[in-house]
């Protein structure tokens, strides 16, 4: 292989694909990027066995092949580099020598072909979602996964539910649970599977600033594939079943509260500060002039904050974790709010006129 | 003094509770060579226990010797003693069962049948009565005639599972007999048969620790170890999953924990013990005559024993390392392990608690072996075990406050053992108290809604076992109230959470600020210390400054 690239296209290209890899393992191979020669451009590739992340970058090829270099010190090196063309040639025993002006750097790399291959996804299903949809969706979501797989890995990852011209995003951590759906113009049948939320936080990162261009979503039994604007994403789906959330949420509601959103989140952020210690819970007392936030401990003191809100329903008294509540509310900032609840020790539900076919289900804590 | 009394003072020794009752019986069932053991109880073995075996059985003579004091047929001289090869051999176990209890025999050789029939040793009924070969057993009644010590038994689901745990070590001892103890008709355990030890291992601990289990074996001179260690992250927060045996009779052996703890150390999660099964086979050099019940074992050759068990484990966790190890191969580092007289006056530099009281002003430094934190103060350097801070704290914020209870959105079903259910089942209102709420959820499962809201997060399945398993083994009679046995308990089991997760820098010194703020900062609920001190002066001493 002996190709020359931009050094801006290659730190680029190093970006975008740097998050997937590890900064050791057990495999040494995954901690390096893979670098070829593919239609006349240069395509770079890494992967965790988990997910793997690829993308293209315009390269003069003077020789076709492929090398592996470790991706952090490659990264590094070529952040310091001068913005002009730089060489990279595969010498022998997977040196790569990265030369430019008078300056020669000789980088020791690993086998290509022991590089685990890029999955393969079949480019069979798939729907498309605008970039700042799909942007919305996520961040309406994965906050709510679970961080660790003890309890049941499904719930490590975000629900994908693509039904006829529509596509839903649900997650649950057993105590809460956030969902969201949008119109899409898929036509195919129903489908849904469960995408590691770290996987999806990626998603996002690289939906962004791709202007308005659809990512494309491709998907089989066992694998997703994520076309974001040529930048290629594919992950191995969670193999589990997700709890039925649909069987959770309410009939109806007994108390329904409208609430200034940002007046009520900045109230029981000031009201969380409190209790940090010890039982750690906020107290909100709806009524029909409004919800009355209050929190104690001992040691530190005490709060008592009113915010007006208009009472449809009964009176309802009831306590939350203040992370679990506050979750939920900053998905809904800057938009009306409504306050939904069942009776004090049973489920709520966040959600907000203005934001359409999403909810936030949360458990409260029973004193 | 009367044969009566005799025989009440040897009851004492040998039969404190309906436990030990099945363990005698059982272990002559063995002897008896039979293959399938069946143990039915009823009432926690208080009402009635009944051993039914396949042995070999005993002539009518025979079963009425049985019945005096001190007949046996399995020694006959004092050489015998250092060779015992059969499960008992005092021949003081029947009669003290039939001197407090309702007791009926009934054995067949195979030719002649008996029936026994004894009350508080007395009123004495032989009879000849059809029967199989082999010999059953039933004991009514226990203690009736003793109600000082009666009264000593504990509840029903207690003693169940006490039972449940000598039947349990004697199956792992002889994979080959089938075992079924039923209690009130209802199956509690079922083991053995097949000679497999995975098999045992997984009837009694669960598949998931048997599923990865390594095999244990090393030989050195007229010493064999071997069984079956699951493998790490499978542990127990308690030492209760260990089984050992000393030529298959279960014994506990200081010796045998200390080697286990001192070759697995680090290989499991803080807070975690190996669940396993061993035993020691060695053809000389054993005195089981220590205690009457032969529940504990000394050696002749301790440090053959205590080479081969460490080899063994040595080997079980570098499964490539070419062994057996030439027993001299590791003689130097077995030299270098600490002498155990040595070990506290070395180690135990200079407690905190007897010097002055007030908490130290420390500088958090550095975290070590990802559970202790070192820090320094003016007057020297402190080691803080982390997990014990962590239960301190974590114990004293559950008992000054109440905690709010975090519903779950999606219920957590968490199956358990015989010994769980039973812990369970007594401790139920208690588990309310702490924020619990949870059912029963079908036979041997429970379906937990609500949780302590300060594990909202991080409950899991494991969190609950963990829990009842800390409450099966609380210590009951230290006058302290369940809730605080289970708050303690509890906080063992948040404290491990913490600690499999591990510590930022921060969260550190937040740890030792919290441990700061505690009412009793130097202990651990339960007592261990939560740190240690080297004064300067100390170390300007060892390094030889003064």
């Amino acid at each position: 292989m002996n190709i020359q690239v931009a050094q801006s296209s290659l730190l680029w290209g190093l970006n975008i694909v740097s998050r997937v890899v590890p900064s050791s393992s057990p495999m040494p191979i995954l901690t390096g990027v893979l670098i070829e020669t593919w239609k006349g451009a240069a395509r770079l590739t890494a992967t965790d066995l988990e997910s793997a992340v690829q993308c293209t970058i315009p390269a003069r090829i003077m020789q076709e092949g492929a090398a592996v270099l470790p991706l952090k010190l490659f990264a590094e090196l070529v952040r310091r580099l001068p913005p002009q063309d730089i060489t990279l040639s595969l010498r022998e025993n997977e040196m790569v020598a990265i030369t430019w002006e008078k300056a020669q750097y000789n980088l020791n790399g690993f086998k290509p072909d022991e590089f685990p291959k890029m999955m393969m996804v079949e480019r069979e299903r798939g729907v498309e979602v605008p970039a700042d949809t799909l942007i919305e969706m996520i961040k309406s979501t994965v906050y709510a996964a679970a961080s660790s797989e003890d309890r049941n890995i499904s719930l490590t990852g975000v629900l994908v539910q693509v039904k006829q011209g529509k596509l839903t995003m649900a997650t649950c951590d057993g105590i809460r649970i956030a969902c969201i759906s949008r119109d899409t113009d898929y036509g195919g049948q129903s489908y849904e599977f469960i995408v590691p939320a770290k996987v999806m936080q990626e998603v996002a990162r690289l939906s962004s600033g791709v202007d308005d261009t659809p990512v494309k979503i491709f998907f089989t039994e066992n694998q997703v594939l994520f076309d974001i604007n040529s930048v290629l994403l594919a992950s191995r789906l969670i193999d589990a079943k997700f709890p039925d959330y649909q069987q959770i949420i309410p009939n109806r509601y007994y108390t329904s509260m409208a609430l200034d959103s940002n007046e009520f989140f900045s109230a029981c952020e000031r009201a969380a500060l409190v209790p940090r210690e010890g039982a750690n819970y906020i107290r909100l007392q709806f009524s029909a002039s409004g919800v009355v936030i209050t929190s104690a401990a001992s040691s530190v003191g005490t709060v008592y904050e009113e915010v007006p809100g208009v009472l449809t329903g009964e009176p309802l008294d009831i306590s939350f974790n203040p992370r679990f509540l506050l979750d939920g509310l900053k998905v809904v900032l800057g938009k009306p709010l409504v306050f939904d609840g069942t009776g004090p020790s049973s489920i709520a539900c966040i959600s907000s006129p203005e934001f359409r076919d999403f909810f936030y289900l949360v458990l409260p804590l029973r004193r | 003094m009367d044969p009566e009394t005799v025989n009440k003072i040897a009851a004492g020794e040998v039969v404190e509770r309906p436990s030990s009752v099945v363990k005698e019986l059982v272990e002559n069932s063995i002897d008896a060579g039979a293959r399938r053991i069946v143990i039915d109880i009823e009432d926690g073995g208080k009402k009635m226990i009944k051993v039914a075996d396949d042995g070999c059985g005993m002539s009518p003579e025979d079963a009425q010797l049985a019945l005096k004091p001190h007949a046996t047929s399995k020694i006959s001289s004092v050489e015998d003693l250092w060779n015992v090869q059969t499960m008992g051999f005092r021949g003081e176990a029947l009669p003290s069962i039939a001197a407090i209890s309702k007791f009926r025999l009934l054995t067949s050789d195979g030719t002649q049948g008996t029936e026994i029939r004894l009350s508080a040793g007395k009123d004495l009924i032989v009879q000849p009565s059809g029967a199989p070969r082999g010999t059953t057993v039933w004991v009514q009644d226990m203690f009736y005639n003793v109600p000082a010590r009666y009264k000593f038994l504990k509840s029903s689901s207690r003693e169940t599972q006490a039972i449940s745990d000598v039947v349990a070590r004697l199956a792992a001892a002889h994979p080959h007999i089938y075992f079924h103890l039923r209690s009130g008709g209802r199956t509690i355990l079922e083991a053995g048969g097949t000679g497999d030890l995975r098999h045992v291992m997984a009837q009694v601990f669960g598949n998931e620790f048997a599923a990865d289990a390594i095999d244990l074996y090393f030989s050195l001179e007229t010493v064999t170890v071997s069984g079956l260690l699951a493998a790490p992250p499978h542990g127990r927060p308690s030492r209760s999953g260990q089984f050992f045996s000393v030529n298959r009779r279960p014994v506990r052996s200081l010796l045998l924990t200390w080697v286990t703890d001192d070759a697995t150390r680090g290989r499991y999660m803080p807070g975690k013990h190996p669940v396993l099964i061993v035993n020691v086979s060695c053809s000389e050099g054993i005195d089981v005559n220590v205690h009457p019940t032969k529940a504990e074992v000394r050696f002749a050759r301790e440090d053959i024993v205590r080479r081969a068990l460490f080899h063994a484990y040595e080997a079980a966790f570098l499964p490539r390392a070419d062994y057996p190890v030439p027993a001299q191969a590791k003689e130097t580092d077995l030299d270098e392990w600490p002498q155990a007289d040595d070990t506290i006056a070395q180690l135990v530099m200079e407690h905190p608690a007897t010097g002055q009281r007030a908490f130290p002003e420390l500088r958090f430094l550095a975290q070590t072996h990802g559970s202790y934190l070192l820090a320094e103060a003016c007057d020297g350097i402190y080691i803080i075990d982390q997990h014990a801070a962590h239960e301190r704290v974590f114990y004293e914020e559950v008992e000054s406050t109440t905690y709010p209870s975090q519903l779950l959105a999606v219920p957590v079903t968490v199956s358990l053992d015989a010994n769980s259910a039973a812990a369970f089942d007594e401790h139920r209102h208690t588990l309310e108290e702490l924020g619990f709420d949870a059912e029963p959820f079908g036979p041997r499962s429970v379906i937990v809604r609500a949780v302590p809201g300060e594990l909202a997060v991080s409950f899991t399945e494991r969190v609950f076992t963990d829990l009842l398993e800390h409450l099966v083994h609380a210590d009951s009679g230290s006058g302290l109230s369940a809730l605080n046995e289970a708050r303690k308990a509890l906080a063992a089991c948040h404290a491990s959470v913490r600690a499999s997760r591990g510590l930022s820098d921060m969260e550190c010194v937040a740890l030792i600020e919290r441990l700061r703020g505690c009412r009793e900062p130097f202990f651990c609920p339960h007592g261990r210390p939560t740190f240690l001190k080297i004064s300067l002066h100390r170390l300007r001493k060892d390094f030889l400054r003064t």
